[in-house]
């Protein structure tokens, strides 16, 4: 259960870090991860919808349907001020959750 | 902040499904029809295309249950789903359904009907600043039984000057006026008042004023203070109604000012309230007993202090008093009281009311056991559909919830009936109400207990519907796979339906009973001679306005022409006139001074109630006469008065001998020997003040000797539906200013005598008929379902030679132990809590051995009946198809 929770709240926070920058669709979205993550990032792109959903639901990001770069209407994410907190919130916590992973691996 | 949104977001998406998921397909068809033109634009053929595109985004359904899981109440649609499951269940077994609803909403209804009306008049504080100060100061004659009698203004001076209990006090007077309103002429309710009650209430005047101490002088009364109802409804509200006149009775009141609706709460009858007065002569007059007597307490002071110093002020009024008042008070044992005003009101129904207010405890108690019964066995029976489907996959959690959800959907229609049932029920309620407690606001539905009734059916329904599959959820489960099929039920449920049983027998018994006593009761209170014959005499009320009553002369001629021109309707055989309506008018008790009297020394006080009439009330009543004679009209013009007794009074006080001739006086002892008023005929008693009068003091018959405004008329005629209208002619013709009111058989009047006995009696009989039902329900459904779980083992029994008639009784003897046993605890119950209605018993023992045996026998017998049916069919079992089937 928690290797789920974990890889899901690493997803929402990448997601939130890609929106940062400026709204995209789904589509824009794995795009860009694939691309900051040279590509070593596997994960179907499907998944990053459920997260999209539910950090919806949240609050964090929310949608609006606008003109894409081939002029047809797509559903674009942009973050809201919860949103860009969360972002803030998760950062710090896998800067320090990882931290303390190295930490204990080095010294165990 | 943020959950709330989340819980907003997904309620707007409870809402609004289709097109979220319109928009959520469409979203991940474009990420497809992208990647898929991306990949023919890099040159792979469009079928390879799309499916390198689907492959790489992964599962499209998948992904979609996720998305809609995260934007959506999950449990709202698994509740739905539950829901729907419950009500497919409960369709596939209406007769199981139907019961169970019956049963909580009569048990719910019920019990918020009764609590709701003992909340509103008991216990839902008067809607008085500090309530709980206000106390009724009133009376009480220990030796006569007469245990509340009204106050007079001798003691309201007196206690103004004296006590120091109180930080207000005031008089309050009902009476009845005849409103003139120009065009047409009414009764009107009204009471006269002191000052002091608006005080002591603690209210204020929404228009205008009210009235002061100056106008409780004679002279000084012509004002009149309207309640709030009557300025909407007869002067529709109009603010300019301040010194208007109101003509009542004749006078012309000045209107000064509208009382506020909060003042209805204390006598919802009024109308008007208008200044009381008296002569300073009649202040002197310590036991004139015709007002009643209200307090505000001090804080500091407690009702029992104030009844202290009430006996204190009685002492010292003794100490002071004449001889013949002393006596009058050694005799009577008269002293003053105080009592709160809210539980002084119900006094005379609070035995009925808690009566009431147990039978639908019992009620409820029984429907629970009931419901919970049903569910049991329902539950039992599925037993085997639970680990079909615990084996299939389900989990444990979900049958719990879906058993919980049927439980709750039955609960909740239940409770809906209940409603509509307590609302209903209520209304009744509040007709009998008015009459007998008719200075009560209506009743209204208390939301807390139907709240508090439902929350409690409910919590038995889902906790006895839960017990099998807990008892699920502990077992083995390949033992239960073992045990579902024709085995029969679990030890441990089977004890319990035999308790709730038990339970349920002897409760419905203890309501039998108590409804078995007051039926007896009602039987004989019904049956008590009215000592006349009530038939074929219609009878009405007439207000005389003050022109009719300004001499001796001028009322004696009214009364002759009323019976003169009532009796030229064609079919009347006799007319008669009283001042009071029997049965109805409460008569108050006179002290009688006896000019020898007969009786052991320090025999109590001697009372009589007396009644006014003309000569023709014998023949129109029909009274029985003894000995002597009635009077004769021209007994109206001789010097000395005369009265006619009845048979109690006569051999109260001319024991072992003829009462003929005999001297008394109600109004004190005679200056002159020769004035002694003499007794020149005997009649059969008529209980005036009801049947149920029980002080036992005796009546006596007088002729007009003052001229009130209020007379009753009795008419004797062959004909007596068309000759009410007839009457209010004939009234009219003489004066069309003289209202003719509360016009009926006298039939009718001596059967609404008996509305107060009647209600408790309907009310507690119809809770042990719901009770025996519920509890042959109960017994008939276990063994149905013992009988169903038993066919193998009653197959093998018919194989080996048991006949039907063995089996009959095998399965008889199982309903019937539990009905024994339960009638046994029901019976001891009884003996235990029937004490408690002694007072609501009317020459019935509490111990009345004819009601337990009959209760017990028509138990016994429903017992028998509901055991019967299962036993028959157990006995139509085939031993080869029994077999067979197994």
């Amino acid at each position: 259960m928690s290797k789920i929770d974990l890889l899901q709240g690493t997803l929402d926070m990448l997601i939130l870090r890609v929106l940062a920058r400026g709204k995209l669709h789904g589509c824009g979205i794995v795009d860009r991860l694939s691309h900051l993550s040279e590509h070593a990032l596997k994960l179907g792109e499907g998944s990053v919808y459920p997260s999209l959903y539910r950090m919806e639901a949240k609050g964090w990001i929310k949608p609006e349907w606008a003109a894409s770069e081939n002029n047809r209407k797509a559903k674009y994410y942009s973050l809201t001020k919860a949103g860009r907190k969360q972002l803030e919130t998760e950062q710090q916590n896998w800067e320090q959750l990882s931290a303390i992973i190295a930490e204990v691996m080095q010294k165990a | 902040m943020d959950s709330l949104r989340q819980l907003a977001s997904r309620l707007i998406g409870l809402f609004r499904r289709k097109n979220l998921e319109a928009e959520m397909v469409e979203e991940m068809r474009q990420h497809l029809e992208w990647r898929t033109q991306e990949k023919i634009a890099e040159g792979i053929a469009p079928d390879d295309a799309r499916y390198a595109a689907q492959r790489e985004f992964g599962g499209v359904a998948q992904f979609q249950e996720q998305c809609r899981d995260e934007r959506r109440f999950i449990w709202v649609e698994h509740i739905a789903q539950d829901i729907r499951y419950a009500l497919r269940q409960l369709r596939r077994n209406p007769g199981f359904a139907l019961i169970t609803i019956l049963t909580l909403g009569l048990g719910i209804g019920a019990t918020t009907a009764i609590v709701s009306m003992v909340y509103s008049l008991m216990l839902k504080p008067l809607p008085f600043h500090e309530a709980t100060r206000l106390v009724e100061i009133y009376n009480k004659a220990a030796k006569n039984d007469l245990t509340k009698l009204p106050s007079s203004v001798a003691q309201y001076v007196d206690y103004s000057e004296n006590a120091k209990s109180y930080e207000a006090l005031g008089l309050w007077k009902f009476f009845e006026g005849t409103f003139d309103a120009g065009n047409s002429v009414s009764r009107l309710p009204g009471a006269r008042a002191t000052a002091g009650i608006f005080q002591l209430l603690r209210v204020q005047p929404v228009l205008g004023r009210f009235f002061t101490k100056d106008n409780n002088r004679p002279g000084e009364d012509k004002v009149a203070v309207l309640t709030q109802s009557f300025w909407e409804t007869q002067f529709g509200q109009d603010p300019g109604v301040l010194e208007k006149t109101l003509w009542i009775d004749g006078e012309a009141l000045r209107i000064v000012g509208v009382a506020p609706r909060v003042l209805e709460a204390f006598d919802a009858r009024v109308k008007i309230i208008r200044p009381l007065t008296w002569t300073p002569q009649a202040a002197t007059w310590r036991h004139a007993l015709n007002v009643q007597l209200f307090g505000r307490l001090k804080p500091e002071v407690t009702i029992r202090q104030a009844m202290a110093e009430a006996g204190s002020m009685t002492r010292s009024y003794y100490d002071a008093a004449s001889p013949s008042s002393r006596e009058f008070m050694d005799r009577s044992g008269i002293m003053e009281t105080v009592g709160g005003l809210q539980a002084e009101r119900v006094e005379s129904v609070k035995v009925g009311l808690y009566l009431l207010q147990g039978g639908v405890a019992f009620v409820l108690l029984i429907v629970c056991v009931n419901v919970g019964n049903l569910l049991l066995v329902r539950a039992q029976a599925r037993q085997s559909e639970f680990v079909m489907r615990f084996a299939l996959g389900a989990s444990r959690g979900v049958i719990a919830r879906q058993m919980l959800v049927e439980s709750l959907v039955l609960a909740g229609v239940g409770a809906l009936l209940g409603l509509v049932l307590a609302w209903g029920t209520l209304g009744i309620f509040n007709r009998y109400t008015a009459e007998i407690l008719p200075q009560a606001l209506p009743l209204t539905l208390d939301l807390r207990v139907l709240g508090f009734a439902i929350a409690l059916t409910s919590v038995v329904a889902v906790g006895i519907g839960l017990l099998p599959v807990i008892h699920l959820l502990r077992r083995h489960l390949t033992k239960s796979m073992q045990r579902s099929r024709g085995a029969s039920a679990g030890r441990g449920m089977r004890t319990i339906s035999s308790i709730l049983i038990v339970a349920q027998v002897a409760v419905a018994l203890l309501l039998l009973t108590g409804a078995g006593l007051l039926i007896r009761a009602f039987v004989n209170a019904v049956r008590v001679e009215p000592g006349f014959d009530p038939s074929n005499v219609v009878t009405a009320r007439i207000a005389l306005p003050a022109s009719h009553r300004s001499s001796d002369q001028a009322a004696k001629a009214i009364q002759e022409r009323l019976i003169q021109s009532l009796g030229e309707i064609p079919g009347v055989s006799s007319v008669a006139l009283s001042f009071s309506m029997p049965f109805r008018d409460r008569l108050a008790p006179y002290a009688l001074t006896l000019a020898e009297d007969l009786r052991p020394p320090g025999s109590p006080q001697p009372m009589a109630s007396a009644i006014t009439v003309t000569p023709s009330y014998l023949a129109t009543m029909r009274l029985r006469l003894i000995e002597g004679r009635f009077f004769e009209p021209p007994d109206a013009t001789r010097g000395a008065p005369t009265f006619v007794v009845d048979e109690s009074f006569a051999r109260k006080f001319f024991p072992g001998r003829s009462a003929i001739g005999g001297r008394f006086s109600i109004t004190g002892r005679p200056g002159k020997d020769a004035e002694w008023p003499t007794i020149i005929g005997v009649v059969r008693d008529v209980p005036h003040n009801g049947v149920e009068d029980r002080t036992g003091n005796p009546f006596v018959y007088q002729l007009p000797q003052w001229r009130p405004s209020g007379i009753v008329l009795f008419v004797r005629t062959a004909r007596p539906v068309d000759v009410i209208t007839l009457m209010r002619e004939k009234v009219r013709s003489i004066d069309p200013m003289i209202p003719l009111f509360e016009a009926g058989t006298l039939e009718s009047v001596l059967d609404s005598s008996l509305n107060n006995r009647r209600a408790v009696m309907v009310l507690l009989a119809a809770f042990a008929a719901l009770a025996l039902f519920l509890a042959a329900l109960g017994i008939y459904g276990v063994l149905a379902y013992d009988v169903s779980q038993r066919t193998r083992e009653i197959g093998i029994r018919g194989a080996i030679g048991a006949t039907r008639g063995q089996v009959i009784t095998m399965i008889l003897k199982q309903g019937l132990w539990r009905a024994g046993i339960g009638l046994l605890i029901g019976l001891i119950g009884a003996r235990l809590l029937c004490g408690t209605m002694t007072s609501l018993l009317f020459d019935v023992k509490p111990t009345d051995p004819m009601v337990y045996a009959g209760v017990s026998v028509l138990l016994l017998m429903i017992a028998a009946l509901a055991s019967y049916l299962p036993a028959r069919r157990a006995a139509k079992v085939d031993p080869i198809i029994a077999l067979r089937c197994e």
